[in-house]
């Protein structure tokens, strides 16, 4: 019974622009206010002028063919060429040396080549330094606090169309799911990822990080706070380090947030919500949605419904790794009409029809997987069939991806399937979350 | 000591005696030409071609007449010497069992007293071909056919669901059982429809009872290899009816069928454990115990979450056993 969630699964996109435009129109030397909207008020014409000369596109090429395979923006934080961008802006620079160059282009069109320094996955910040080019101004870091409603300006270059400024609110930090990040109600688009915020004084509030793709105008910016602190880990670096050295300190992040995930989960009792005659346990923390549906109709002889918990937003460590998280799925069974026989037929089917990974992932090794009858001392407990696999992050030592499915098997007319996927977590973590969440299937009364 | 007369075999190429002539005397000639004795039809045989005749010491000899082609010795051992069957011979000397090849066509000298093999045993009843087996294999499938979709019918709107899963069933058996149909008329030259379709239907029933018995037996004593091997019982229980299809084919030996079934069996079950280790990395269907049952047929007794989740301890030290397979190809 696996269906998708449409509208709710949708996380916050990512802002780096992938080569798709047939004409990619490279900003001219030009790019001055008559490239703007001619909507944009005086303020923004002003603060577009100021911060001109420390904005940059960057773009990360193929090694063979120079061709783009990601394009970002950043800004100069320092006189000696510091600069700040996304990290998923030069993701591909760090995880894969061999095979990518990056480059930048400011807004007079002069192109340098960077160091990256050091990274911040879980904030999605990189500190980088132009190489050769000194003497592009550095915009001052904020350190402030905000308004609700102050007007904010977010630069950068949207769709390699050119720079561009577009003007937006201060709407408050969201935490989601563990890190906070500012509400900006404007509007910014792919390739803005790794440029300034800026409020009205010209100072960086923020950095361009992501979207939703589900609302209006609904973006997000890293505060500048982190950036601070990046720049003050960073700044004595003086080489690129290796990219055994770069993987472990994303090991040593991911460490650190799994440890954060497991605590916030399992502070307190997991919440349960009732599901047919069972109690289904969830993890309500803070950036986790649960969503329920009941598709049953009235031609299907059982009752099916669903609940699925998402965390809004994963760590992104390089294309197709994704993790730091924790999924839940429960979905629950019953009939009246149909006799137990075919109930458990169908019942049984639901419960095959799911799948742990592939051996020959890039990222993960194959599922190794156990399964057995198990039940909690629990005095509302029920027996449950349970397989339990696990697979090992290839790149992080210590990391791993916990799935358990579970199906009660104390009843032959009614039944339910829990599925608990976490993602990027050590073995403790792992199997104290599994026992939580084994615990807490329940009967109700 | 009289010569008693001989009888000539000759053979067709899948070695069945399709003449045989009694030769009160010898020598006799064979070839292609009206004056012989024995006449082969064949336009490698010269028009006379090998003189069969009796020596002093009562053996029996066949000499080439000088021919182009020449004569051969078909070798005992199918797998003998290739050199056997390309040597020419001017002379051989005949027993009862070997067999002269010229040109394209082979014969072989028996006394008619030669020894021949008891009769064999008639298992075959008679009276079981035709309709009779057909309509039961047809209702055995038929009530398979209406219990899977029975099991799927879990919506009030399919209502056809019957109807179609019993003419897809019945149309697939219909197809089986007509290729071995065929197989058998051009092999003994009748068809035996009606029993080839009661083994297709047999073996379709016994894969559905294995099935729905391992899945059971698997959920009351927690033991997942018994669901986990579904196909490879579903690929025996296929050569099994391959064995009694071809047994069914009279002429075919039970020694040939009984061979051909093993060999299909190691070479399709191997072959899918190779195809499946290759994809998954393991051999069974699904990587854990897939059917749930009745709770009163559970036998097993559940272990406690601690001890399950201790487990995950040997699981993670197996991950990290592959960590490293594949190549990181980025140091």
């Amino acid at each position: 019974m696996k269906a998708s969630i449409f509208l709710c699964s949708i996380a916050a996109v990512l802002l780096t622009a992938v080569a798709s435009a047939d004409e990619v129109s490279t900003p001219t030397d030009g790019a001055d206010a008559a490239e703007l909207p001619p909507a944009l008020s005086r303020d923004a014409s002003r603060i577009y002028a100021a911060a001109k000369g420390s904005l940059f596109q960057v773009r990360v090429l193929t090694t063979t063919g120079r061709s783009q395979a990601a394009a970002g923006s950043g800004f100069v934080v320092s006189d000696d060429g510091l600069a700040i961008t996304n990290y998923h802006v030069v993701a591909k620079l760090v995880t894969d040396p061999k095979r990518y160059v990056a480059e930048v282009v400011n807004t007079a069109g002069e192109r340098d080549d960077i160091t990256v320094l050091k990274i911040d996955v879980l904030h999605d910040l990189a500190l980088i330094r132009i190489n050769k080019r000194r003497g592009w101004p550095a915009l001052r870091v904020s350190s402030k606090t905000l308004k609700q409603g102050e007007r904010l300006y977010s630069i950068g270059n949207p769709l390699d169309l050119g720079f561009a400024i577009s003007e937006g609110s201060f709407n408050g930090l969201v935490t989601r799911p563990y890190y906070p990040q500012i509400l900006f109600s404007g509007a910014i688009n792919f390739g803005m990822s790794g440029g300034p915020a800026v409020d009205g004084s010209g100072a960086v509030v923020g950095v361009n990080v992501s979207k939703r793709l589900d609302g209006e105008q609904i973006s997000f910016l890293v505060p500048a706070q982190f950036v601070t602190a990046l720049i003050e880990q960073g700044k004595a670096i003086a080489a690129q380090p290796t990219q055994q050295e770069f993987r472990r300190d994303i090991g040593r992040q991911l460490t650190m947030h799994q440890n954060t995930m497991a605590g916030q989960l399992l502070k307190a009792p997991l919440s349960t919500r009732a599901m047919g005659y069972y109690s289904a346990p969830i993890n309500e923390t803070q950036g986790i949605r649960c969503w329920g549906d009941d598709p049953s109709q009235p031609q299907l002889k059982y009752r099916y419904s669903r609940l699925t918990c998402h965390m809004e937003s994963q760590v992104m460590v390089e294309d197709a790794l994704q993790t730091g998280f924790i999924n839940v799925r429960h979905e629950y069974f019953a009939t009246e009409q149909l006799d137990s026989f075919r109930f458990l037929q169908f019942y049984s089917k639901s419960y095959r029809n799911e799948t742990f990974g592939h051996f020959r992932h890039r990222h993960w090794t194959g599922p190794e997987c156990n399964d057995a009858f198990v039940k909690s001392d629990g005095s509302q407990s029920v027996p449950v069939r349970a397989v339990l696999c696990v697979r090992a992050l290839r790149k992080f030592e210590g990391l791993y991806d916990f799935a358990l499915m579970a199906a009660t098997v104390d009843d032959s007319r009614s039944g339910l399937h829990t599925r608990v996927d976490a993602s990027g977590v050590t073995l403790e973590n792992g199997q104290r979350i599994v026992q939580a969440f084994l615990d807490a299937i329940e009967r109700r009364r | 000591m009289t010569a008693s007369p001989v009888i000539i075999e000759v053979l067709d190429r899948a070695g069945a005696v399709s003449a045989r002539h009694r030769c009160n005397e010898l020598p006799v000639t064979l070839g292609r030409a009206y004056h012989n004795g024995v006449i082969v039809d064949d336009p490698f045989v010269a028009p006379a071609h090998v003189r069969i005749e009796r020596r002093a010491d009562g053996s029996v000899v066949a000499r080439d007449m000088g021919t182009r082609n020449g004569m051969h010795v078909v070798p005992k051992r199918r797998f003998s010497l290739w050199r056997d069957a390309v040597t020419r011979f001017e002379e051989v000397v005949l027993t009862a069992d070997t067999l002269v090849r010229v040109g394209h066509s082979t014969f072989r000298v028996r006394p008619v007293d030669q020894a021949v093999a008891p009769e064999r045993l008639d298992t075959t009843a008679h009276t079981w071909e035709g309709l009779r087996p057909a309509m039961l294999a047809f209702v055995m499938l038929t009530l398979v056919a209406l219990f899977e979709a029975w099991t799927d019918d879990t919506t009030t709107q399919d209502s056809l669901l019957y109807e179609t899963n019993v003419a897809a069933v019945l149309g697939a058996l219909v197809v089986w059982g007509g290729f071995w149909a065929l197989l058998n008329r051009l092999f003994a030259g009748r068809a035996r429809m009606g029993r080839h379709l009661l083994i297709g239907a047999t073996a379709a029933v016994v894969t559905v009872v294995a099935s729905l018995a391992s899945e059971m037996l698997g959920y009351a004593f927690s033991l997942p290899w018994l669901t986990q091997f579904e196909s490879y019982v579903s690929l025996t229980a296929l050569a099994g009816a391959i064995y009694f299809h071809m047994a069914t084919i009279t002429p075919l030996s039970l020694a040939f069928a009984r061979q051909f079934a093993v060999v299909f069996a190691m070479l399709t079950i191997g072959l899918f454990g190779l195809y499946r280790y290759s994809k998954e990395h393991r051999l069974g269907d699904s990587p854990y115990l897939s059917s749930l049952q009745w709770p009163a047929m559970r036998v097993a007794t559940p272990v406690s979450t601690e001890a399950f989740v201790k487990e995950m301890g040997e699981l993670k030290a197996r991950a990290d056993l592959r960590r490293n397979d594949i190549a990181d190809g980025q140091e």
